[in-house]
């Protein structure tokens, strides 16, 4: 998948919900959303500055979190797409 | 109530909203599954009786009868007989190609977390990538002025056609086989589970076609929710209401 042709809520729905789980380094996120460097620390730094992921210093490794407000941002965007299934 | 049980609600929202959205997705990829099984039954059954036709015409079995009745006219009735029914096995091949990248990558991105059932939080992963995958197939199919919608209806008049047309001639064909009574059986049967492959994927087509429009719906929405998070600063609390806490 080509990573230029993602809008802007795929790329940060899924980082949030990588880093739901588990804390991940930027080159685990970097393999895993298949993205450009530069993509991927723009999304970071999007995404912290926002406050939805937090970072987080482990020895020389930068770790990244979904915050808890993160949780939240990620909910409600679960639960649009429920709504929609929801109706018949 | 104590501020961890908020807390614990709230992760908990979270793992009800997952579960109940990975259970939904699962089920619209059970429906393209299934919609794919039928698709290439059909195909099978397609691509059989082709053989047969063409193997008839060949030997000369077929055409005898109908170049008898209509002459040079049948002829040509029968060449166009047999290249329509060709193109229409190719675009049911072009169709299984289709649904099944489509189905890959879904199946690739829906898988519930294993061995993790310790932790409280997401246990569903794929969701978003799920969406990922549906929203790639229609950016890719709108650029063409053609939206997803346009060709799943495109596809489900042409499955419509097709099957109808493999149906109409397998009733033609039915006629010579009168002599031995385990061929007439058998054809009989071929014919019957032709019947139900092609209303199986007529039902699904239906069904998958009725999901897209909603999927159209959503995406718009989806794309607000982005608008939305740009929007808001770190200090603002749009979304989160702190006096829950």
């Amino acid at each position: 998948m080509n990573s230029s042709r993602r809008n802007k809520f795929e790329i940060w729905s899924e980082v949030l919900e990588f880093c739901l789980r588990a804390k991940r380094t930027q080159t685990w996120l970097l393999r895993e959303t298949r993205l450009k460097t530069s993509a991927i620390r723009e999304t970071l730094q999007f995404l912290l500055s926002r406050d939805l992921i937090e970072q987080l210093n482990e020895g020389d490794i930068t770790k990244y979190r979904t915050t808890e407000r993160g949780e939240e941002v990620l909910k409600k965007f679960y639960t649009l797409i429920n709504d929609y299934f929801n109706y018949k | 109530m104590r501020l961890w049980e908020k807390i614990e609600n709230k992760q908990n929202g979270l793992i009800q909203s997952q579960k109940s959205l990975f259970i939904k997705l699962k089920k619209i990829n059970e429906l393209f599954k299934i919609h794919f099984s039928s698709l290439f039954l059909l195909f099978l059954f397609g691509l059989g009786f082709t053989i047969l036709w063409t193997y008839l015409l060949v030997t000369g079995q077929r055409t005898k009868g109908i170049a008898q009745r209509y002459g040079l006219f049948g002829t040509i009735v029968t060449i166009n007989l047999t290249v329509i029914l060709s193109l229409l096995i190719v675009q049911i091949g072009i169709q299984i190609i289709f649904y099944g990248i489509f189905i890959n990558r879904g199946n690739c991105s829906l898988k519930q977390v294993k061995g993790d059932k310790g932790r409280q939080r997401a246990l569903y992963d794929g969701i978003v990538p799920y969406i990922t995958n549906f929203y790639a197939f229609f950016n890719r199919f709108s650029k063409q002025k053609t939206t997803l919608v346009k060709l799943v209806s495109t596809f489900l008049f042409l499955n419509f056609i097709s099957g109808f047309y493999v149906i109409f001639l397998f009733t033609r064909f039915l006629d010579p086989m009168n002599g031995n009574l385990l061929i007439k059986i058998f054809m009989i049967i071929l014919f019957l589970l032709a019947l139900i492959f092609w209303l199986m994927n007529l039902m699904t087509s239906f069904k998958i076609r009725k999901e897209i429009m909603k999927w159209e719906k959503l995406f718009p929405k989806l794309e607000e929710w982005a608008q939305e998070l740009e929007q808001f600063s770190s200090k603002s609390s749009i979304l989160i209401d702190e006096e829950e806490l």
